[in-house]
């Protein structure tokens, strides 16, 4: 077990959100990539899209895989900027809060 | 034992000299093996050989999985649902009944962050060296300590992500396209991206992960219940806490048993105090019940002031194990282990697909009736290849116009056109007509499927 002093590695409020935003995203994108191509050969995508460099199945499930995790991650972005609250918006006047996304 | 004269408290405030006790603890023990068999498992997974192929491999390029003696189809999903369905609820049953089990024991981020936190200790030495050489100026000691932790990490990091990747693509063929520099731009970037997922998890991020970005950390509270087993820290034994001298039998009659040395927090990877009341932080890995045990063995208190129970117990309760969370969640697997079972066992080793031709609705051959065009796909799941004969019941006289025999080699695809025909006094209209595929080599398969066959509306 990691015995490291971990009071000064607690993350801040911003990096916990983002990291959840990150790793959450990750997780369902892989369970969306299962899913969908469990029904879709990945290939027939790859004929459709026509390109040099997309040629085979890995390729496929690759780009779906990213497409699904962009998705994901833009998503929970604007539903974090959505829901800040007040006092983390930026003021009327002056120069902008901290941003807290 | 021996007599010691130096206050018990700062004896046990120089994590240096108590350290190594938290190694030699029981749960951690436990840990350290539950980290070998199952890096094991993950490491030699790839290499084990079933019948002259990979045992476990999910071959996403073939889009086939074999897991040893079975084989997935993508027509298969259900039977991975099923498992993956199966696997969660005994995850529920294991967290109502144990607690965090998962959590301080199997998870792979707790198993690598472990390996991790183990060469790091091999190279830089124990907490307080670690600080030490933190805190040092650069040195040559420092130097190659650091570097070399590095490297075995990276080292350790990319032999993850090339064996995760040997899951997904055989992994022979994989290992030779590496050594001959010839691997596949995505194989690649795939072993560099899990490699670097692992480092970033294991190396860097650590409890960290399990406190803010795991979600079944945050989910998994609603399995608890009153019985189920937890760490925690025996109140009513313990405080009040404060620190003594050995043999102070005053203070042993106005104080509790905590000595208030802290080892609990010290020890405790996401930096927590147990005596605070369970925490969602808490992993449950129980280093601090080792930690509590080791200074309750050197004080000469009796162990388990912090201790895996339960919240009745604590409160002088009885513990009840069989209770309706738990049947509830016995039931469900039950269910599943046989939904699984009877699926597999019903489980044909051949799909039958028939596709009508639309292009043309009926044809019309004269003498010989009229006559439908069907594509029909033959998979044979099977490891051996097979002889199938076509059959058809519809319509008075309905027959097979094409050859009905064929054989399908081992897990392949095979197109085979089928036309059928009708007399004309019986084709009128639109009919319902069931295929029956069988094989002819005594392999005992037999599966049918509905089409339509489609005549004239007008009769001549």
């Amino acid at each position: 077990m990691n015995d490291e002093t971990h009071y000064d590695r607690d993350w801040d409020r911003d990096t916990q959100k983002r990291a959840a935003l990150i790793w959450i995203s990750f997780l369902v994108a892989a369970a969306m990539t299962l899913v969908f191509f469990a029904f879709v050969d990945p290939i027939v995508l790859v004929d459709q899209i026509n390109h040099k460099l997309l040629h085979n199945r890995e390729v496929g499930y690759s780009i779906g895989f990213f497409f699904f995790w962009s998705g994901c991650l833009a998503c929970g972005w604007l539903c974090l900027r959505l829901t800040r609250r007040k006092r983390q918006l930026p003021r009327r006047t002056g120069r902008a809060g901290p941003s807290n996304d | 034992m021996t007599e010691v004269s130096v206050p018990v408290s700062s004896l046990y405030q120089s994590e240096g000299k108590v350290y190594p006790r938290e190694i030699n603890g029981r749960f951690t023990r436990l840990r350290r093996l539950a980290m070998f068999v199952l890096l094991g498992m993950f490491y030699f997974g790839p290499f084990l050989t079933w019948n002259g192929r990979q045992a476990v491999l999910f071959d996403l390029p073939a889009r086939k999985f074999y897991i040893f003696g079975l084989t997935l189809w993508p027509q298969d999903f259900l039977f991975l649902a099923l498992l993956l369905i199966l696997a969660a609820i005994t995850l529920f049953f294991v967290t109502a009944l144990g607690g965090r089990l998962w959590c301080g024991y199997a998870c792979p981020q707790t198993v690598w962050t472990e390996a991790f936190a183990w060469i790091e200790r091999v190279f830089e030495g124990d907490r307080s060296k670690r600080m030490k050489l933190d805190k040092a100026s650069m040195s040559w000691n420092k130097l190659w300590r650091k570097t070399g932790k590095q490297i075995a990490w990276v080292t350790l990091a990319l032999i993850t992500g090339f064996c995760f990747v040997g899951y997904f693509t055989p992994v022979r063929e994989l290992a030779a396209s590496i050594a001959s520099f010839e691997i596949g731009g995505w194989a690649l970037f795939w072993v560099l991206f899990y490699g670097f997922a692992t480092y970033g998890n294991a190396g860097f991020m650590r409890e960290q992960v399990c406190k803010y970005m795991c979600p079944y950390a945050r989910f998994q509270s609603s399995m608890f219940d009153k019985d189920t087993l937890i760490i925690t820290y025996d109140e009513q034994r313990g405080e009040p806490r404060g620190s003594r001298r050995r043999g102070d039998d005053a203070a042993r009659e106005s104080l509790g048993d905590c000595i208030d040395c802290t080892m609990c927090v010290q020890v405790c990877p996401t930096g927590i105090d147990i005596r605070e009341g369970l925490q969602y932080e808490c992993i449950a890995c129980a280093a601090c019940i080792d930690a509590c045990d080791s200074i309750m063995d050197k004080v000469g208190y009796p162990r388990g002031l912090v201790r895996y129970s339960t919240e009745h117990a604590m409160n002088g309760k009885p513990t009840r194990i069989l209770r309706p969370r738990l049947l509830i969640y016995s039931a469900l697997l039950f269910i599943l282990v046989a939904a699984f079972t009877a699926s597999l066992i019903a489980k044909q080793p051949v799909i039958l697909d028939v596709l009508k031709d639309r292009n043309a609705l009926y044809r019309d051959i004269g003498r010989n009736g009229i006559e439908n065009t069907y594509a029909m796909n033959v998979i044979n799941k099977d490891q051996v290849a097979h002889t199938y004969e076509i059959s058809v019941v519809g319509p008075t006289g309905i027959s097979i116009a094409t050859p009905t025999t064929f054989e399908v080699p081992a897990e392949t695809l095979k197109e085979i056109p089928v036309a059928v025909r009708v007399p004309h006094e019986f084709a009128k209209g639109g009919h319902e007509i069931i295929f029956t595929l069988r094989s002819t080599d005594g392999s005992d398969i037999v599966i049918t499927e509905e089409s339509r066959f489609r005549g004239p509306t007008t009769s001549y």
